[in-house]
């Protein structure tokens, strides 16, 4: 599977918010509406569900939040007027914006057709071609100097994008392979050497499996040669080997009498909404009990989970899950992780109960969406929102805390480190 | 009628509150089999009252003067009219010259009636709606009488007009409810003009009891699923909410199904069109409901209010609202919209209903300090009723 085209509609639309997000302000000559067009699909995303609010306000949230410079904002309300996403009112008290954003699909089929209408350039169109394959995967450069565009601009596309953010360029096997930091954000350098080994296509094609089927068996996949009822070739295989191996992010494991020690495969997540590090646990919690109801799907003792999603559904709406005799070892873990607890009944009988804190319900929300492949396909701000809701004053003083907080210090993450220790270990004398 | 100014005073002590209100409501027998439709009673002030649950709750207004019955007995009387309309709660405004005895507003208590005498009644409305009660509200029951008179001079609307004063108020669920409204309108879209105020003011009225039943919908989903994530679930749950269950919107389908092949046409019907029309229209308005479900069931008074504006000729502007009213105001805009567009009524109506709305939430998004100056107080008593 290939996404080497121009995306369309609402992929057109989530890959411009892409490029406009790592820019974050920055003003590249080469692009026109690309930016713009990102930029008013983010401002979008804030105003849903919001009441009218001033233009000034909501120009200033432009510049400082959203980070679209007043001489675009114009042009970026224009655009979500052509949307139909905002009504712009103007009167002698001056002018007011009410949003009318729509949600679920509606929003991206209409920012996407209007994104449609317009006419990007050669170089908005390479960009966006990038943007959309690395989001599927890591790719070797060279495979987009056959894509008939001069290798020049292809080159040109590449450094422009590593300098914005929304592309990085890995050395892996001799090869320059890009990966987008949105999408690939951990790992970069394993999925690099994957795609330089295998081929990105065969890559592209497993991630997008386990994707649809999020936490499958790893020892499943390797007896029964599928992914789901996708057949894999001896490649595909290989890849799962690797994905399940050193340099990614251990899989979750669970441990039964009857099926022993069984991994289970997580890809990542379509979505540009990067995990923050406060939110990390919740995550790895939805992968264990996504993995524990797997186990119960695939590899029961006794009696078979039919359908994950209605249990985890069950699991929030009701708090528990009922009693079984495998509950103790499918859903140990979680108790460990503080998501819920085990309670005995008689015998083997375990119930699994979800402990009443906000965070176990989290747990469980964002099981369902790693079940149903439903992530957010892009994130919100709150602060955005806030912001936007607050009034003037409200916006003033978030303006004034945020230059505080410019001040300190963030820590560096583990690739940035080891970015600097290569560095340092060959060019210091 | 000797009874008019005090169901002048009780309409307006619901209308102050918000309470979706109108006055006169005729009641009919739930699937009577006589020929001629009858009706058995009516309800002097019938009221829907938004509820924490995210409901409305029925409240039964009745007034008397009393000549020959006692205060109880009315009260007793009422309670059987609640039980039949699985009311909440009943008051009861009497002319009792004798007065009402204690233990006659005991017992009514306890058949969840409260029990006045016209005296009382300004003691009533003030602490419930301190500090001067419900006397500034200009809006009368005639108002809406008015409204649902219209077809006086357009007979052909006289099947809407009859809905809207009766029938809607004993539809079994908020489901028929919406169905009917909107099939209703289009039966009758082309009769619409909208170089005719009356029949804006007319469009936004039936806007206003579409929205009773559309408020209840999306109670009934928030409760249930707070903000579906997909799009699928809500419609999914909306159909079966619509059509009384899964099994209902299936009939409902092979019935149409057949309908189209009778008329020696192949049926395409696909889930996506359940037949309401504009289906994504109305999914996107319930989610816009989801945001600020409790607003929601403050729309109907809203629209019945401009309604009222537009017949009696006034400014948007006289109707009490502030800007902690946007988001009133902006779902009151979405739901004529989209009334607007599902009636199939001609497009001006759409931008001209909504142009006030718009312009209100322009003014108070941009003049927070400023509130809409609220209705002026009469100047004498307004509890020194005439009588006679």
């Amino acid at each position: 599977m290939s996404s080497m085209e121009m995306p369309k509609g609402a992929d057109l639309a989530v890959r411009c918010h892409d490029v406009a997000v790592s820019l974050d302000g920055r003003q590249v000559g080469e692009f026109e509406d690309l930016v713009l067009l990102g930029m008013a699909v983010r401002l979008a995303l804030q105003m849903r569900g919001l009441p009218a609010v001033p233009y000034e306000l909501l120009r200033k949230v432009g510049l400082h939040l959203v980070k679209i410079p007043a001489t675009s904002f114009n042009a970026v309300l224009k655009l979500l007027e052509e949307a139909e996403f905002v009504r712009v009112v103007t009167s002698t008290s001056g002018k007011a914006v009410i949003p009318t954003v729509p949600y679920y699909e509606d929003f991206f089929e209409q920012a996407g057709a209007v994104a449609n209408s317009k006419s990007l350039n050669e170089h908005e169109q390479l960009t966006l071609m990038l943007v959309n394959q690395l989001a599927n995967s890591p790719t070797p450069l060279s495979s987009f100097y056959n894509l008939g565009a001069e290798k020049k601009l292809v080159d040109s596309a590449t450094t422009l994008g590593r300098d914005a953010g929304y592309l990085s360029v890995r050395r892996a096997r001799g090869k320059n392979v890009l990966t987008s930091p949105i999408y690939f954000a951990e790992h970069a350098d394993a999925f690099a050497d994957l795609v330089a080994g295998a081929g990105s296509n065969r890559v592209t094609r497993v991630l997008s499996l386990l994707a649809t089927h999020q936490g499958w068996p790893f020892q499943v996949i390797l007896s029964t040669g599928k992914i789901g009822e996708e057949v894999l070739s001896q490649e595909d295989l290989n890849i799962v080997r690797a994905l399940a191996g050193e340099g990614f992010a251990a899989p979750p494991a669970i441990q039964t009498p009857h099926s022993g020690l069984t991994h289970f495969l997580f890809s990542p997540q379509r979505t540009s909404a990067r995990l923050r590090p406060t939110e990390r646990h919740l995550h790895e919690a939805a992968m264990a009990l996504v993995a524990a109801v797997r186990q119960g799907q695939l590899l029961p003792a006794a009696y078979r989970i039919r359908s994950p999603k209605a249990i985890l559904n069950a699991l929030r709406d009701r708090g528990f899950i009922r009693a079984n005799t495998e509950s103790r070892h499918q859903y140990n873990k979680l108790a460990v992780l503080r998501v819920g607890r085990l309670e005995h009944v008689s015998g083997d009988w375990y119930k699994f109960v979800l402990l009443e804190t906000e965070e176990a319900r989290e747990v469980v929300n964002r099981a369902l969406a790693l079940i149903s492949n439903d992530a957010p396909r892009v994130a919100t701000d709150e602060e955005i929102t806030m912001a936007l809701m607050g009034g003037e004053d409200y916006f003033d003083s978030l303006i004034g805390r945020q230059r505080l907080v410019q001040q300190s210090q963030v820590t560096a993450s583990e690739e940035t480190m080891q970015e600097i220790n290569d560095l340092l270990l060959r060019g210091m004398p | 009628m000797k009874d008019t100014p005090l169901k002048s005073m009780l309409f307006k002590h619901f209308w102050a509150q918000r309470f979706f209100v109108q006055a006169e409501v005729d009641i009919f027998p739930v699937g009577g089999v006589s020929r001629t439709r009858k009706a058995i009673t009516d309800i002097d002030v019938y009221a829907l009252r938004p509820s924490r649950a995210l409901t409305f709750e029925r409240v039964l207004g009745d007034c008397k003067t009393l000549k020959s019955q006692s205060p109880v007995q009315r009260a007793l009387w009422v309670a059987g009219l609640m039980r039949l309309l699985d009311a909440h709660g009943g008051i009861i405004m009497l002319t009792a010259p004798g007065g009402i005895e204690q233990d006659h507003k005991l017992t009514a208590d306890e058949l969840g009636i409260t029990l006045l005498s016209v005296e009382d009644f300004p003691t009533f409305d003030r602490a419930l709606l301190p500090p001067l009660g419900s006397s500034g509200v200009t809006v009368e029951p005639s108002d809406i009488e008015k409204i649902h008179g219209v077809h006086n001079h357009f007979p052909a609307l006289y099947p809407l007009c009859e809905y809207l004063t009766s029938t809607a108020w004993q539809e079994p669920t908020f489901g028929a409810l919406i169905r009917h409204v909107l099939g209703i309108l289009r039966s009758l879209k082309g009769e619409f003009d909208p170089k005719r105020t009356e029949h804006e003011a007319l469009l936004c009225d039936t806007a206003a009891v579409f929205a009773v039943g559309l408020a209840e919908c999306a109670g009934r989903v928030f409760n249930q699923y707070l903000h579906p994530a997909k799009k699928t679930e809500l419609a999914d749950s909306l159909k079966a909410l619509l059509w009384g269950g899964r099994e209902s919107y299936e009939a409902y389908q092979s019935i149409r199904a057949k309908l189209v092949a009778s008329r020696g046409f192949r049926a395409d019907l696909s889930d996506e069109d359940p037949g309401l029309p504009e289906w994504n229209g109305f999914v996107q308005v319930v989610r816009q409901y989801l945001e600020t479900p409790a607003t929601a069931f403050h729309v109907p008074w809203l629209l019945r209010a401009y309604a009222v504006t537009l017949l009696k000729g006034e400014s948007f502007n006289s109707i009490p609202l502030t800007r902690s009213d946007l988001h009133l105001l902006k779902l009151a805009m979405f739901t004529l919209d989209y009334v607007c567009r599902a009636a199939g009524v001609p497009k001006e109506f759409a931008d001209l209903v909504t142009y006030p709305l718009i312009q209100a939430q322009s003014q108070f998004a941009l003049a927070p300090a400023a509130a809409v100056p609220t209705v002026e107080l009469p100047a004498q008593d307004p509890f020194q009723i005439k009588l006679f």
